[in-house]
């Protein structure tokens, strides 16, 4: 390199790190990155809403504790698959259906205890297939997943109307046990610390980057040679596969039963948690964590209301606000950020 | 330098032999042949459009070829992918850059492979990111934190980004597509520097850019694209500017990029004092005339765009600024608009154009209030005359009005945002850098349009990072420095050392030595 290079480098160099420097005496956001903003939020919502509940409830009990963490666990599984169709720039509807599906054939194949070598797997597997269809869909038809995702959900939830026109079956005794949890072995807390750790091995691997980069920008991820097709069928699998886990739990821990619409409130649910958690619907930014963190406070609320003496109605609206409150917040952040670097581009 | 060039002398490393693609009804690419070796560095210069880009990114392996033959080495190869070219060692800082905007810088490096991994495979960060800080001090890249987001550095910094992702990679074989159109003048010649030390280590580079003056400084061999396949190509030293030119266009050009516009009004139509906003720009205070193209210059990030952007009513700003002898509250583009100021961005893809609306439309989008029947419906008989005349005076080379804007070149896509600007009547154009990635005959025709309306009356504020355009348009050019306006150069202190010396220094010194 000639000698030239080091005095003209450092004049554009000056100017860069003069107005950095500025811009950080003047925003309070600005000593930290967007990653680690959108990841507070959720984290002092969390907090907030932990306290708030203490108090309504009057005392500290850990069969709360457990019961919000329990009825949280499915949404939470749902949540993980939905965090990553969400990441890829995606969204899965198909998930309410899937997990229908899953809970008709679990109440009503998996009655007895010799049932579950053959059909833990097999309903598994079946989300897994069913998330992979509509991967398939979506990357050959070029069809908005919005649309695929929606028509699937309704193809799976008349599956799980043909197995199970009801509301009823019963679940193998032996699979309640081996997932209900006791004070002594908080079995919900471990299974939700075991999803984060997944995520932080997922997120350091070539796929976690590959989800990353596909939402990012799928143009640029495909002149890094990222295999843009293949990761998106991979993310609507899983995000099946998590659905069919949801109810395997859902069914064995909290209904003893299965529903052939049991899983539609899970596909807003999972959108909210997704979006309280920080993941931004388009793509490229967010993380698990969060989502976990928004499914624990979606719940809590339901258990403020609840021990607040208010009408169960309002759980809706107080999670409505939440929603609301939480994109609002994130838009604003937003938008510090980009005044305080207004050079930045969103999309190159 | 130690290479020696014979345009008749076999041995070629790498052949590109008769490619053909076209998308849709487009050809892009007819029967086109490009031929490198290793140790050279080999600029391709045409109109945007004439299949350059085309040609390169069939070489990357971004694109594939409707039919033709790539060797290397004398063998065929196929670049069915950019892994797989990459895997031959051919690497492409790419036009529109490859940064994954969400990801981190370091995370960016490494996402073609290679990045440091721990015991379990999976991807060491801390060592990514030392890896990656290490790469930029070899290079002399600073003040790039590896952990901030890509997306969020200046575009001039991405690019640096891009650029040093692709030569850690050590390729044999570098394109360089436009990878200088958002550098600043210190940052091309630190590029140069690399690229000679590269070539003279027996890298084949191939070096795509709109400045001929680039091309003269670095290239051994030149080719020029026409139409769809190579027009023109051999030693540089059997070109000249003029022959280059004529190659490009295949007619001549008739001095129309050096003609001076005609001179201004006394008559004062823009006045602004003290404007400042934060710590973009401060204390920034300037007259424009009727008919006068005022020039801003400086080097990047010195406010020119937040100023122009103030102007507009896009940035916030507070100060004075009186247009026509009438004082205006700026607070939205649309009182801007309203008061006779159009801007016209410098990313034409994300800031000025519908690109998946149809040229009409975009054409008609800010007056569509005057091409409606009872003040409701939108007439389409009033739209198509009103958007084909304006698309005629403009000459933009489309199909049909009724294609989608996305399908036309970058220069095309440049008129159709000047049109707009034009079409709702503006007295005062802003103009942010607009000319980037422009080519010699677009160009042309812009700045031919530029005079037009100057000689009209209406007064133009003309941003640009070429100090050579803005010498032979402007009447007179203000150089920022520090955020401000450092000195405003007119008459025969217009010069382009002047430009670049207050540029970098604040101040014009006849007896120091230019930096460069």
């Amino acid at each position: 390199m000639s000698t030239a290079t080091p005095t003209a480098k450092k004049a554009s160099g000056i100017a860069g790190s003069v107005e950095t420097e500025k811009a950080a005496q003047r925003s309070p956001f600005a000593r930290f990155t967007p990653q680690q903003i959108s990841g507070a939020v959720p984290a002092v919502l969390f907090v907030v809403l932990f306290v708030v509940m203490i108090s309504v409830q009057g005392q500290f009990s850990s069969s709360l504790l457990q019961t919000v963490l329990e009825t949280t666990v499915p949404l939470m599984l749902v949540g993980f698959g939905q965090t990553l169709v969400i990441l890829t720039r995606g969204i899965d509807l198909s998930v309410g259906g899937i997990f229908s599906l899953s809970t008709a054939l679990i109440a009503t194949k998996m009655t007895g205890d010799g049932d579950m070598v053959l059909w833990i797997p097999l309903v598994i597997l079946i989300g897994l297939a069913a998330g992979a269809i509509n991967g398939l869909l979506i990357v050959r038809t070029r069809m908005q997943p919005f649309i695929v995702t929606l028509a699937s959900w309704s193809v799976f939830s008349g599956l799980a109307l043909l197995a199970l026109p009801t509301e009823g079956g019963s679940v193998a005794p032996g699979l309640t046990s081996a997932l209900s949890g006791s004070a002594l072995v908080p079995k919900a807390l471990i299974l939700a610390l075991v999803l984060v750790v997944v995520w932080i091995v997922l997120r350091r691997t070539r796929f976690g980057t590959a989800i990353l980069s596909v939402g990012s920008s799928e143009a640029a991820a495909k002149l890094n040679d990222v295999p843009v097709d293949r990761t998106k069928i991979i993310v609507y699998a899983l995000s099946g596969m998590f659905a069919a886990l949801g109810a395997l739990y859902y069914v064995a821990v909290l209904t003893f039963s299965g529903s052939p619409v049991a899983g539609d409130p899970f596909i807003l649910q999972s959108v909210a948690a997704v979006v309280i958690g920080g993941t931004s619907l388009a793509g490229g930014r967010g993380s698990l964590i969060g989502t976990i963190l928004g499914a624990l406070s979606l719940s809590m609320i339901a258990q403020i209301v609840f021990f607040s003496g208010a009408e169960s109605y309002w759980s809706q609206f107080v999670q409505g606000m939440l929603i609301l409150g939480a994109v609002l917040l994130f838009a604003v952040v937003e938008l510090v950020i980009r005044r305080r670097n207004p050079n930045a581009t969103e999309e190159a | 330098m130690s290479h020696q060039v014979d345009p008749n002398a076999a041995g070629w490393d790498l052949q590109a032999l008769d490619m053909h693609k076209s998308y849709g009804k487009v050809t892009a690419l007819a029967d086109a042949t490009l031929k490198a070796r290793y140790g050279e560095v080999h600029a391709l210069l045409g109109e945007n459009g004439a299949g350059k880009s085309t040609m390169c990114k069939i070489i990357s392996g971004s694109v594939r070829p409707d039919e033709g033959r790539l060797l290397l080495g004398g063998e065929e190869i196929r670049t069915a992918s950019v892994g797989e070219a990459m895997r031959h060692g051919i690497g492409t800082v790419f036009q529109e850059l490859s940064l994954l905007p969400d990801l981190s810088v370091a995370e960016n490096m490494f996402i073609g492979g290679g990045a440091p991994r721990m015991a379990a495979g999976l991807v060491d960060r801390r060592a990514a990111r030392r890896r990656t800080q290490q790469i930029f001090d070899e290079l002399g890249i600073a003040d790039i934190d590896p952990r901030s987001p890509a997306g969020s550095l200046p575009l001039a910094q991405q690019q640096l980004v891009e650029i040093a992702k692709v030569i850690s990679r050590k390729p044999k074989i570098l394109i360089l597509d436009e990878a200088t159109s958002t550098l600043p003048r210190q940052d091309v010649l630190w590029l140069f520097d690399i690229v000679r030390r590269l070539r003279d280590e027996g890298t084949a580079v191939f070096l795509i850019s709109h400045r001929l003056r680039e091309a003269f400084e670095l290239a051994d061999r030149i080719t020029v694209f026409r139409n769809g396949t190579d027009a023109k190509t051999g030693p540089i030293d059997e070109f000249t500017e003029d022959s280059l030119v004529e190659a490009m266009l295949g007619r001549e050009l008739g001095g129309s990029l050096e003609q001076r516009p005609p001179e201004p009004t006394p008559e004062v139509r823009l006045e602004v004092r003290g404007l400042s906003a934060g710590t973009r720009f401060r204390d920034v205070s300037l007259d424009v005339h009727k008919g006068e193209i005022f020039g801003l210059a400086g080097l990047q990030g010195q406010g020119q765009t937040p100023l122009l952007q103030a102007l507009y009513g896009w940035t916030r700003s507070s100060g004075e600024v009186v247009l026509d002898g009438k004082a205006l509250d700026l607070r939205s583009p649309r009182q801007a608009i309203r008061a006779g100021i159009a801007l016209v961005p410098e990313d034409r893809r994300t800031e000025g154009l519908a690109l998946e609306m149809s040229i009409r439309d975009n054409l008609t989008l800010p007056t569509l209030r005057r091409h409606m029947s009872l003040k409701t419906l939108i007439s389409p008989r009033r739209e198509d005359a009103f958007a084909e005349h304006l698309a005629r005076s403009l000459s933009v080379k489309a199909g049909s009005l009724e294609d989608d804007v996305s399908s036309l070149s970058g220069g095309n896509q440049q008129k159709v945002m000047l049109g707009k600007a034009l079409s709702a009547g503006a007295k005062l154009l802003l103009f942010v850098d607009i000319t980037r990635g422009v080519d010699v005959g677009t160009k042309a025709e812009i700045f031919a349009l530029m005079r037009r309306l100057a000689g009209e009356g209406t007064s133009i504020l003309f941003y640009s990072s070429d100090a050579t355009e803005l010498v032979s348009m402007c009447h007179r050019v203000a150089v920022m420095f520090d955020h401000t306006i450092a000195t405003v150069l007119e008459g025969a202190a217009l010069t382009e050392r002047n430009i670049v010396q207050a540029s970098v220094s604040g101040r014009v010194a006849a007896t120091t030595e230019v930096a460069s």
